[in-house]
């Protein structure tokens, strides 16, 4: 049986003292241990960013990309190596600022890799900008004045692109943490975790503090995960917390249906098609046609 | 030798494209070797589309000057091609469409074909077949093989498509028998045994040379002229157990490439000039991570959209020296569609072989080229596979320290490392951007700094040791020649043509056409520069890149022949350049252009 420390390479982590991340890398390690995955079966992609780093403090097969990238990156794996589990491990300014492009098609083509976003709606590694999911008047080095952007809604947003699987947690709390990164590991096709994990060097708004005693387990409250428009409707309302600091923050599993995934409709198509053993067939029929 | 160059044009969608097609196979049917180039303007459908197929009884290595025989489907067919019809060449044009001017010495022969598709066959889809008919009636083109392609062509449509296009044959046949009288000098030898060729487009040779060399992922996103790349590699992929996916942007495609790649398999991806801006990015993050991957650039005339169905070779300096910081690369630049196949396959070797990005340049016209050329036989190619570590061949553990594998070890003397598959543990471990030690851990130390970029920078000094020799193709007969070409691309080919006929003058011309373009021999170069008395660099590009590059890696000083209309050179247009050279002997160093040779005129296939 394999332990939480078997997946931990000897790298040592470079986040700041009180990080959020600390608990997802926790989290993770625990949810691989508990899902008994073996580590050379695994491969990790990351983009860039504090969260980032996360692949190289585990000992599986990683690869950190560049900004915003993680998820192309994590589908040439997918499709060259169906038979490997591939998570993705980045932040909210990969997957929703520099990177928006990619989420939307690789959710609507259900391709089974596992996204974990590690949302501390701020930029750390740059020191201090407004994120995507930055909520609205912070303060950040180019936003001197606070920010007069509106924050995107990480949740609503993937419902709507088409992901199979999607759930939002919070790193101060553990348990829950690992229960959501299993099921998104053990569902068939794409998975989004938006993991709420506080900055404590520059987001003095939403801390741990804060989201102490608002996160709200949305399953246990009775939302039942396979009702799109019930998950769109928490969804929308899960923006609330941005305006109104005063409202809960739902946690848990929002949406899950189980689709064909990609991966399974192009096995398909390469059974249909696939078989030729001699190269040299794909040649000679450039020789001018004879009948 | 014996040599015809047929030109047909007409509106797009007439058929030009498909009537060429026929032609140019029924050619390699009967025994000739073909060239055949084509166009189409940037619409869907209408506009002027040609196809010029040329036809020899000795190996081709470019469509020639111009054409000896004119098919017009259309007054815009004429228009375009009437400045150049010059005494002697043969124009064929539909007479129910237009009355063309008095052309001196031009033959002209009336052919009513609207009427002949729409009154007489009864379906006007048949008008380029029956100009087909009409063409080998005239020029005594071997039928069987015409009759042979119809039926391929159209079997899969039904016997009653294919007797359609049959009659439409005979028709065209019988109306040049029956109306025309022939006066002009043309006609096919008998057909002769069949050679064993093969017919390919640029881009097909790319895409079943990428088959060959094992490419089991191609990620693709449509930019012309770079798409068709993916049309032809598709069904040959998912047939041998690969697959393309189709990505939402270059950036991406560059991106699950090298996801692929980073996860056992051959991958590739293809692109055009804007492309590959954006692909940048990654162009240096496979440098740094030693990941390897083909990137395909078919060059198209730029900055921006610039002209993206013409030819330029203006993205050399991008594909050299594109990319931030410093890492190794080799790019590579086939001279022909056979040539296209053969790269292909050496791009994924000198990949796999290295850990680097290839990149393969090649160009607008290329993608469009049709050529016959002696079949490839498969088992006589070699194909490098990746070096995979294997726990079993290290006995000692030297790439293992404190459980972990070593990716980027700097004990090798030549700078490669096995690579770890996912999924075999004994080789976990990370592949990232940042510099590393030799376990990928991150490291900003100085020391690790310069130890890494020695070491990626000796598979470079190896590959110009021992892989980079064979992709200079030299052709110096003479000791002391009057003028040395150095060309790449499309326009080696070209030149190639023009150095036979230069000799055939009596010039003494050295030739030298360069595949590998980084990195450079410059000894290679050297050693061929000090066999002329000057060196000439004709290039499609405006500042002369090829040129710039030979400054810069060798002690070479070229003069530059820029060449920038959008169009490829046509081999006299190289003659030319040589001859005005020669009758300007103080010419030794700089830049020339077209208006140096001809003032005001321009030049060139239009």
């Amino acid at each position: 049986m394999l332990k939480p420390a078997d997946y931990r390479s000897d790298v040592e982590p470079t986040w700041c003292a009180g990080c959020g991340d600390f608990g997802v890398l926790a989290a993770i390690t625990r949810a691989f241990a508990e899902l008994g995955l073996e580590p050379h079966r695994v491969v990790s992609v990351s983009g860039i960013g504090c969260s980032s780093r996360l692949p190289l403090f585990l000992k599986n097969y990683s690869i950190h990309t560049l900004h915003g990238r993680a998820i192309p990156v994590a589908i040439g794996v997918k499709l060259a190596r169906p038979d490997l589990t591939v998570i993705v491990e980045t932040g909210d300014g990969d997957l929703f600022s520099i990177g928006a492009g990619h989420n939307p098609h690789a959710a609507r083509r259900n391709v089974d890799i596992t996204v974990l976003c590690m949302d501390n709606q701020v930029y750390g590694l740059t020191k201090n900008q407004v994120s995507p999911t930055s909520r609205e008047w912070l303060y950040g080095s180019l936003t001197p004045y606070g920010s007069i952007d509106r924050p995107l809604n990480p949740i609503a947003t993937m419902l709507a692109f088409g992901a199979t699987f999607v759930a939002q947690t919070y790193a101060g709390n553990l348990q829950h943490m690992t229960y959501v990164i299993k099921e998104a590991i053990k569902h068939r096709g794409f998975s989004f975790v938006n993991i709420i994990s506080p900055c404590p060097t520059f987001n003095r708004v939403d801390t741990f503090q804060y989201y102490k005693g608002k996160v709200k387990d949305i399953n246990q409250l009775g939302h039942d995960p396979s009702s799109y428009e019930a998950a769109l409707r928490v969804a929308f309302h899960d923006l609330d917390h941005y305006y109104d600091p005063e409202a809960p923050v739902p946690i848990g599993i929002f949406y899950r249906v189980q689709m064909e995934t990609y991966e399974e409709r192009m096995a398909k198509v390469k059974a249909r098609y696939g078989g030729l053993e001699d190269l040299q067939e794909i040649i000679d029929a450039c020789k001018p046609k004879r009948v | 030798m014996w040599d015809l160059t047929v030109k047909i044009g007409g509106e797009g969608g007439e058929g030009v494209i498909s009537a060429g097609d026929f032609l140019t196979e029924a050619c390699a049917r009967a025994g000739y070797w073909v060239v055949n180039f084509k166009s189409f303007p940037a619409e869907i459908k209408g506009g002027y589309a040609q196809s010029v197929v040329r036809v020899s009884d000795e190996r081709l290595f470019s469509t020639g000057d111009s054409f000896d025989v004119l098919c017009c489907f259309n007054g815009e067919a004429y228009e375009f091609n009437k400045k150049h019809l010059v005494g002697g060449t043969v124009m064929v044009y539909d007479s129910s469409d237009f009355e063309p001017e008095d052309h001196d010495g031009v033959i002209m022969y009336p052919v009513p074909l609207s009427y002949l598709a729409r009154d007489v066959m009864k379906a006007y889809i048949t008008k380029n077949v029956i100009a087909l008919g009409v063409l080998c009636g005239l020029l005594d083109v071997p039928v069987e093989p015409i009759k042979e392609s119809i039926k391929a062509k159209f079997g899969r449509k039904g016997s009653q498509v294919v007797d359609m296009n049959l009659r439409a044959l005979e028709l065209g046949l019988d109306f040049a028998k029956r109306e025309l009288t022939k006066r002009d000098p043309y006609r096919f030898p008998p057909a002769k045994e069949p050679m064993d060729v093969v017919i390919m487009e640029g881009n097909q040779a790319i895409a079943k040379g990428a088959v060959v060399a094992g490419c089991k992922f191609y990620a693709a996103y449509p930019i012309t002229p770079a798409t068709t790349v993916g049309n032809y590699i598709v069904e040959d992929l998912i047939r041998t157990g690969g697959w393309l996916y189709q990505a939402e942007d270059e950036i991406a495609s560059l991106g699950m490439a090298l996801g692929a790649s980073f996860a056992g398999v051959k991958a590739m991806t293809a692109t055009s000039g804007p492309g590959l801006s954006l692909m940048t990015e990654f162009l240096s993050y496979s440098g740094m991570t030693e990941l390897p991957v083909v990137i395909v650039d078919v060059q198209r005339v730029g900055p921006a959209t610039g002209m993206p169905t013409k030819h330029e070779q203006g993205d050399l300096y991008h594909a050299v020296f594109g990319g931030h910081g410093e890492f190794p690369r080799a790019v590579l630049a086939p001279i022909s569609v056979e040539d296209s196949f053969y790269m292909t396959i050496e791009a994924f070797n000198l990949a796999e072989k290295y850990q680097i990005p290839v990149i393969l340049l090649t160009d607008a016209s290329m993608s469009l080229r049709t050529e016959s050329f002696p079949s490839p036989r498969l088992k006589d190619i070699k194909i490098v596979d990746r070096w995979v570590y294997k726990a079993s061949e290290d006995p000692e553990g030297r790439f293992r320290r404190a459980g972990r594998f070593l990716r980027y070890a700097l004990f090798t003397s030549d700078g490669i490392t096995p690579m770890g598959t996912p999924g075999d543990p004994d080789a976990i471990h990370a592949v990232t951007g940042l510099e590393r030690q030799e376990n990928s851990d991150p490291r900003n130390r100085p020391d690790v700094r310069t130890w890494q970029m020695e070491k990626r920078f000796k598979k470079l000094e190896k590959l110009l040791r021992e892989d980079a020799e064979r992709f200079y193709e030299i052709d110096g007969p003479f000791d002391k020649a009057e003028l040395g070409l150095i060309t790449w691309g499309l326009t080696a080919s070209v030149t190639k043509e023009a150095v036979r006929r230069l000799r055939n003058r009596g010039v003494k011309v050295n030739a030298l056409y360069i595949k590998l373009l980084y990195p450079l021999r410059g000894d290679v170069v050297e050693r061929f520069a000090e066999r002329c008395e000057r060196v000439v660099v004709p290039e499609s590009n405006w500042s002369g890149q090829l040129a710039t590059l030979l400054r810069a890696f060798s002690h070479v000083r070229p003069i530059s022949y820029c060449v920038y209309r959008g169009e490829p050179f046509i081999p006299k247009e190289i003659e030319d350049l040589v001859v005005y050279l020669l009758e300007n002997p103080t010419l030794t160093e700089g830049r020339l252009t077209p208006s140096h040779l001809y003032g005001e005129k321009s030049y060139g296939l239009i």
